[in-house]
Formats: structure tokens, sequence, C-alpha cells
């Protein structure tokens, strides 16, 4: 098959400083979080600052330390890796990190930063071999060769995430994990930006796992798209199957916060419950996590975790009342 | 009432490898009550527009021209003179929420000091007003957070105590810069709503600046697109979604990602770079981008000057229905 | 701008702008070349007595610029030898704890946790050690050596450097490129060298240049209170000394050696503030 990356009830923990030695407390970042991805895919993974989707996004790499649960990568695990296979591992899987000029590193010309997966897994090129190899990588980001030779400081920071996805694709990995790639940048450029991952991704086969917290961004690239929240899986369904017939509440305040670009063409506001407060992630709420700020919360929902249901075919959402609030399976018109 | 009057603002900035101008010529007029959007890319000077207006350049930045706050020179004002402005007269937000608020001091002081620098309270009444404002932007369980310190609230919250802390004095005018970048889009959808609902509360002036139209649509009343250090577009916001003239404001419009857009095709994007600042060019500084340019464009640079209703800076307006 | 130009190039741009750091880098530069020639075109050996010259005060007719000391021998040989001793003993006390400094403190901060904490206490104790009694301990149990008194400057300085520099790797440990680097698939010896050194060498060749003055001033220090460089080698500070003793009487002998001390300590401290502003700009 084509599967590149397959996970399963995935749960990421830090250690907390302070904790004594025995009864060390843990902060859970991503708790049973499943999906699974081909060749050619792109997963979309949206959610706000602390939802635990750049630890997702990490762990696939095994950048972060993996508590229970399985990854698959290319068929090799991820979870369980000695550091050595790990680095191995990485060869086909990058990643394009979110503020583009912080992620290069300022003493090393733009040649050597995209050079630096190839020397680390292809010491025995010839440095004429190398120069090539760059010089394509940099045309296929649509930059110049001569580039190669000029430092970060002189680069817009659309050129630098250019860059930055250079580096990610230089040794044709499979999967290229982008987290928040184009929150930083100007609008203007951003659209640039996700074409060109979009082109990369045909050309090369590759396929994304795509982080952001903004659903407007998302939406042309993912085939499919997972909101989570404190860590957990709220909905998971295929793209248009998510903005068209969004479940679960949470997915609907998201897509409301999307600015419509026009004035007085808002027609949804968002509710006043999402001012409400994000629960602390280290003593997470018995019932559902999203209740403290859901519009149509009950008592049943502070109580009983809503486990993660197939709703539709592909489209699992974790809600007690999606039911009742999108008034059953009728399709909702959004106008 | 005019209450910021900007006429030929020039800003450059004196660098090691030479002088760098950052803002050409830019006249520009606030109302009292108005709300004027400032949009561009980074790099087109409209942050430096505002620190020069607000007396906040840096050390090495070099302002001429005239900017006026209720009449008053502005440019040229001793310090001194400066901070006394500034908190009644010009608040300011900063993008970085988190670098703006000082890190040793409970919010609730400092709240308090701002308020107290500038008006004759005591402390008790200063905490009292600092608790109201806290209240007023929304920020849940006021009383609790006057004790807290700036890193331990959430991004959002931070957000909305360095607005009460601009508030404070009560301004005439608020600057906020990039206010919502930083912000998850439920907390800026959150925010521009604070705006909004400020605005109609205590009436005052304010000037967003901002890269992002999206969100400019539903609070600015007047827009001002800066381009390289100049401004190239400025009308009513109505007018600007419906008609944008210039063919960089279009491009601004079109790229921002939408809910309701092909997803087929491509995402529509402005081509091109922006030219790194102090780049100076014979003709228009967007003509190497422009799908419209022809000969003229490169070697003729277009002024600003009055286009209906509105102001342009450009040789070939798109008309209503097509270009021209 | 049409030529790429790098970091350093930048700072080297920076530097050569300043000039109170250039006049400082000649100056050095001069009394290095001068140090290191200066005694072979001297018709004086550094410990030839001349008997018939003891104590004179500088002059130029007599042959013996600066003077003589109360042994007759001629003090600008002895002044350039002693700069030679002092500045070769801590520009090589300075490397060694560059070397031992860096490459400590970059792995701590490399690795931060335990063996992070392990390798930061083993300097904290040899901090809280006294060093100076510890020296003179030394001096007395071995032999007096111009060795031992280099091991001892070497020792206090790299303790230093590597509490610098582990600060300074655990915040570059925090940059998203380290992290780019890691998710590449380099390994710790390649983020520690090609990485996290790189981009600590500014910090660190400003404080080398902070430190050697320093090095300079604790060898003089011991020479003076005669546990350092032993007669008839001479070291500023075994110079100044003697200079001390005649201090009423004939205080060329102790100017001399002084003004080049401090020559030498001014120009290695503007030369630091100069790569300081040059190498961390906060605005470019």
């Amino acid at each position: 098959m084509n599967r590149v990356v397959d996970v399963q009830q995935l749960n990421v923990r830090f250690p907390l400083d302070g904790g004594r030695w025995l009864s060390r407390r843990w902060l859970t970042a991503v708790d049973g979080v499943s999906f699974a991805l081909s060749r050619g895919e792109t997963l979309g993974v949206v959610g706000e600052s602390g939802c635990g989707k750049s630890s997702l996004g990490r762990a696939l790499l095994g950048l972060v330390p993996i508590h229970s649960g399985t990854i698959l990568l290319n068929g090799a695990r991820v979870d369980g890796a000695s550091p050595a296979s790990l680095r191995r591992l990485r060869r086909n899987a990058q990643m394009v990190f979110q503020d583009p000029s912080g992620s290069l590193d300022p003493r090393m010309t733009v040649g050597q930063s995209v050079a630096e997966p190839l020397e680390i897994f292809e010491p025995g090129l010839g440095s004429s071999e190398v120069r090539s190899r760059i010089a394509t990588a940099l045309e296929q980001v649509g930059l110049a060769p001569e580039h190669a030779d000029r430092y970060p400081h002189e680069f817009s920071g659309g050129q630098c995430q250019r860059i930055g996805i250079a580096r990610a694709v230089i040794l044709r990995p499979t999967v290229v994990v982008c987290d928040e790639p184009v929150s930083a940048l100007d609008v203007s450029v951003q659209g640039q930006v996700m074409n060109l991952l979009a082109r990369l991704r045909a050309e090369l086969g590759l396929a994304y796992v795509f982080i952001s917290h903004n659903l407007a961004v998302v939406r042309h690239l993912s085939s499919s798209v997972l909101v989570m929240y404190l860590g957990r899986t709220m909905e998971h369904a295929p793209r248009d199957e998510l903005y068209d017939r969004p479940l679960h509440p949470y997915t609907r305040a998201l897509l409301d916060a999307v600015p419509a670009p026009e004035p007085g063409g808002k027609s949804r506001r968002l509710p006043a419950s999402i001012g409400g407060e994000l629960p602390s992630p280290l003593s997470p709420p018995a019932g559902c996590v999203f209740a403290s700020r859901c519009p149509h919360a009950q008592d049943r929902c502070k109580e009983a975790r809503p486990a993660l249901e197939e709703a539709r075919p592909g489209h699992r959402v974790a809600c007690h009342r999606w039911r009742e609030w999108t008034g059953g399976l009728a399709p909702r018109p959004d106008a | 009432m005019t209450l910021l009057e900007i006429r030929n603002l020039s800003v450059r900035f004196v660098t090691p490898s030479g002088v760098v101008p950052a803002v050409n010529d830019v006249d520009l007029d606030i109302g009292d009550g108005q709300c004027v959007a400032i949009v561009g890319e980074s790099g087109s000077g409209k942050t430096q527009t505002l620190l020069a207006s607000a007396g906040l350049l840096a050390a090495n930045g070099l302002a001429s021209g005239s900017v006026r706050f209720a009449g008053a020179e502005i440019l040229g004002l001793p310090e001194r003179q400066l901070e006394r402005l500034r908190g009644p007269g010009i608040g300011y937000v900063f993008q970085d929420a988190l670098g703006s608020l000082t890190p040793h001091l409970r919010i609730g002081d400092q709240l308090a000091e701002s308020l107290q620098a500038h008006r004759e309270v005591d402390r008790a009444t200063a905490l009292v007003e600092a608790r109201r404002m806290l209240e007023q932007v929304h920020v849940p369980d006021a009383a609790a957070r006057l004790g807290q310190y700036p890193h331990e609230l959430s991004g959002g919250t931070r957000q909305r105590v360095a607005i009460a802390a601009a508030l404070m004095p009560q301004p005439r005018l608020l600057i906020a810069d990039e206010p919502t970048t930083a912000l998850d889009v439920t907390v800026q959808a959150q925010v521009v709503d604070l705006f909004r609902e400020l605005r109609t509360e205590l009436g005052m002036a304010l000037a967003l600046v901002t890269h992002d139209l999206g969100i400019v649509a539903g609070l600015a009343e007047r827009v001002v697109v800066m381009y390289a250090g100049s401004i190239v577009e400025e009308a009513d916001t109505s007018r600007l979604f419906r008609s944008p003239a210039h063919p960089y404001t279009a491009g601004l419009i079109e790229a921002l990602p939408r809910l309701d857009d092909d997803t087929d095709a491509p995402m529509r994007t402005i081509a091109g770079v922006p030219p790194p600042p102090g780049m100076v060019s014979a003709g228009c500084p967007f003509a190497p981008r422009c799908a419209r340019r022809s000969e003229r464009c490169s070697v003729d640079s277009p002024v600003l000057a009055a286009h209906g209703s509105a102001k342009l800076a450009c040789h070939h307006p798109a008309t209503r229905g097509g270009t021209a | 701008m049409n030529r790429s130009r790098g970091l350093w190039a930048d700072a080297g741009r920076r530097l050569a702008a300043n000039r109170a750091a250039v006049a400082s880098l000649v100056i050095l530069a001069l009394l290095c070349v001068l140090a290191a020639v200066g005694p072979a075109f001297s018709a004086y050996a550094p410990d030839e007595l001349d008997w018939e010259m003891m104590g004179v005060p500088p002059e130029l007719g007599s042959g013996h610029w600066l003077g003589t000391d109360r042994l007759g021998r001629d003090l600008f040989v002895r002044t350039l030898h002693g700069a030679r001793v002092s500045l070769a003993i801590a520009l090589l006390a300075t490397l060694v704890s560059l070397l031992i400094g860096v490459t400590w403190g970059a792995v701590a901060g490399y690795a931060g946790g335990r063996a992070d904490a392990l390798l930061m206490r083993f300097v904290d104790v040899l901090y809280a050690l006294p060093h100076i009694f510890f020296v003179i301990v030394l001096t007395v149990v071995f032999d007096r050596s111009p060795m031992l008194l280099f091991i001892a400057i070497g020792a206090v300085g790299w303790l230093t450097m590597a509490r610098v520099v582990r600060g300074q790797a655990m915040a570059l440990m925090q940059r998203e490129f380290v992290e780019a680097a890691i998710a590449s698939g380099a390994g710790p010896s390649r983020i520690i060298f090609r990485h996290v050194v790189p981009n600590l060498l500014g910090t660190v060749i400003i404080y080398a240049t902070l430190m050697i003055p320093q090095m300079i001033l604790i060898e003089s220090f011991l020479s003076f209170l005669g546990i350092g460089i032993q007669e008839p080698l001479a070291s500023l500070g075994n110079l100044i000394a003697d200079g001390a003793a005649e201090m009423e009487t004939a205080p060329w002998i102790l100017l001399v050696p002084a003004t080049c001390l401090v020559i030498i300590v001014f120009c290695f401290n503007f030369l630091g503030d100069g790569l300081r502003d040059a190498l961390d700009p906060r605005e470019r």
C-alpha cells in the first residue's frame, strides 16, 4: 500500500519540572490521536495554540517523547526507536517550520542549509554533485541557483520559507510535516507558498501533515482535516465533508472565526461562550474538554467524556450532542 | 474634526550601510472617532508611519514633514512633552503583547501605573479603574488577574491586557499595530469584536495597522493601502472591497484565504516579492509585480491623486467591470 | 548589493569603523611584534648586567633608552621580555580555557537535564575552591615553574568560559534552526559543532578578548607575590614587584613595566568592547 503514515492511539507527554522524583507530574500534549496518510495526501491539523498540534507533528519525526501508542513511518516504528534509527527515519520524513528566517542557521549560506540533509544522509557525494542537487532544489522552490551563496538575512520571509522547503525536499522524502508554514508570512505571499507546496506534492508524490490554526488556510491543500482541542481529536473527516457539514461545535466556531473579506459580509458571529477559559491541560475536566466554551454544552457534557464515533463514513466526531445541535444529518445551507 | 493630520511625512533610517528610506511623502488624516486601517506587507512602511506619529521611532530613525495631533505639531517635540501627550492623547498597542508588558510587574500594578502616570489618582482608585478596564475588555475573572504576572496569561488574554493598559488614560486615538497577527483565529475574531465594541462605547479614534485585509472589513471605515513606503490607494472600506482600483489592492483582496472559493484551482496570489526596503526605482514600485503594467509604469512614478471619492496612485486603475 | 556578505564580513566592517578598537588592535600588534623581535635588536640581553650603569634613569644617549634597574639590567629589553612572557602565558591560558570551556559548556548546554547538572556542579565545585591559595600550596609542594602558573591560570579561566558558553548554548538549543537541523537528521556532534558553536563564537571571541587582560593581571599578581615567574626570567609582574621596592628612589623601574601593563590591558578592553559592538548588533 501507499500508506506512509499510520498513527494509532498516540499519546505524547512532557515531564514537568518541580515534581518530586517518583511522583513527577506530566503534561499530556497529545491524547489518543489516530490517523493514516497515503502518498499524495495531506492531513490538515487544526486547533488553537496549546492544542497539541505541533507536538503531534513533532512526534511523527520522533522529536518529542512518545508515551504510548504507535507511529509507523513508511512501515518503520517511530515509537521506541533508538536515537540512531530515529535519525535514519528522518531521511524520509522532513519538516518545514513556522518562523522562516529563524529556522535557518544565520551563519550558514543558503546552499549549506539546503545541503545539510544531503551531507548527513549521502556523505559520499562529490562537491559538484552536491552543487547540482542544491541548484535543482532551489529551482524547484522558485529560487535561482546563485542564491546558494547568500545568507538568510538577505532574503524576505517568503523567500526564507522557500529555502526551508528546499531543504525539506532535497532528499525526496515521503512525508513532510509543515508546522504553520505560512502564518508568519504576509497574506500576499501565503498563497505563493501554498501553491508551491501543492506543486511539490504533485511532482514528488509527497504526503503532508499540515498544521495551522486557521481552517481557511488548510482548505486548499488538505485531503482530510483533523481538528484538535486540548490534545484530543474533536473531529476528523475528509475535507469537503468537514467544511460543508461540521459536526463538532468547535469546528463550527473555527469556521466562524475566519474573517469574511467583505464589509458586513459576516453572517455568523462567534458564540459568546467561545471566550470561556481553556481548561488546564494538567487537570483536564472529567467530561468533554470543550464543554467550558461550548454554546451547546449540557450537564451530560460536563460529566462524561464523549467517545470518538464514526458519524458518517470516514467522518469521526467526539460530541455527545452532534445530532441535536446540527439538527440531525440534514445538510445545513450556510448562506 | 481631524484628530491626526499627517502631511508629507518621510521616515529614513541611518544604518551602517547607508540611509534607508522607509516612508515616502505620506499624507493621512484620521478624524475624531474614526477608524482607519493602514494595510500593507512587511516593509511597506505602515508601522513606521504610525510610530513616527506617536514619536516612537527608533533612535536611528529620522522623520520629516509634519504630524499634527489635535492641532499641535508632534515631530521634533522633546521626549518630555511627547510622554505627556501619549497616554491621554495617543495609546499604542503592539503586536507582541508579552513584550509590551513588564514581566516582573503584576497586571494590576502595570495598569494602575499607566493611569497614575497621567492623572492624579491614588493607588486604590487606580486599581479599581484597572479592574473596571479589564472587565471592559472582557478579561474573565478580572479581579483575580490584577494579582497575576504577564506570563501566567494566555496569548489572547495578554493582548486584552495590553489593550486595557493603552486604554487606561482614555486616549483619543488608539494605534493598534498588528494586534491580532500573533493570535489564533478564534482569538483574532474576539479581539476584532472587542475593538468594534470599544469604539462605540468610548468614542475613540482607531488606527489599525495590519497586513491582513480580512480583519479590516468589519471594523474600519476607511482603508489606506501602502506599498514600498508610499500610499497607493485610500478609499472607504465598502468601496475598496467592492471595486479596488489599484492592482495591488485587488491582489491583496484576492489573496485572502476564503472558505468559499474553488479548491481545485490554485490559490490566487500576487506574483513576485516586495522590493527590499531602501530600493529606489524610477517608476511605480509595484510595476515589477503588476499584471497591468505598461512601459510608462517603469519610468514614471504615479502620484497619489483623487480618484472619484478615493485617492489612488496608479496609471492603469481598474474601472468597475473591467480594466482601463 | 551584489556581493553577498556573511555575518562575519559584516562584523569586520563594523569593527573597522570603530576607531578605538582599530587603534588598540594596531598597538597590540606592534607590541607583540616588538616583544617577539625587539630584544634581538638591542645591544643588551635581558639578564646582562651593565656594571657601569646601575639604576640609571631613562636617557637616549646612554644606550639604555628606558634606563636600567639596580643591577644594571636594561629595562627596555626586560620589559619587552616580560611582556612577551606575560602575553604568551595569557594567550596560551586563554586558548586552553577556550577549548575546554567551549566544549564543556556546549556539551552541557546541548545535553541539558542530568548531564548538564552533573557537568555544571563540577564547575561549581572548582569555582568554590580558593584557587590563589591552592596555587600557593601547589607551588610549595611542587617546584615553582611557569608551567604550574599557566595551569593555575588556565584552570580559573575555563570555568567562567564554560558557564558563559553553557548559557548561550541552552538559548541556542531553543532556536528553531537547531530544531530544524535535528529534524533534518543531524546527530549530536553535528548540532554542537556545526550549529551551536559557530553561533556562540561571537560571544566567545568577545569574552576571550576581555579574558586575556584578566589573565595577565592574575599572572602579574602571582609573580608580584613571588610565586609566579622567577628571576632572572622577567614577567610584567615580577618587574613591577622589583620596581615597587625602588618606587621612591628610582620610580622609572616601576613606571616602565607598569605603563606597559596598563597599555596592554586597556587595549584588550577597548578591542573587546569594539568586538562586542561589531558582533552583537541589536539593530541591523
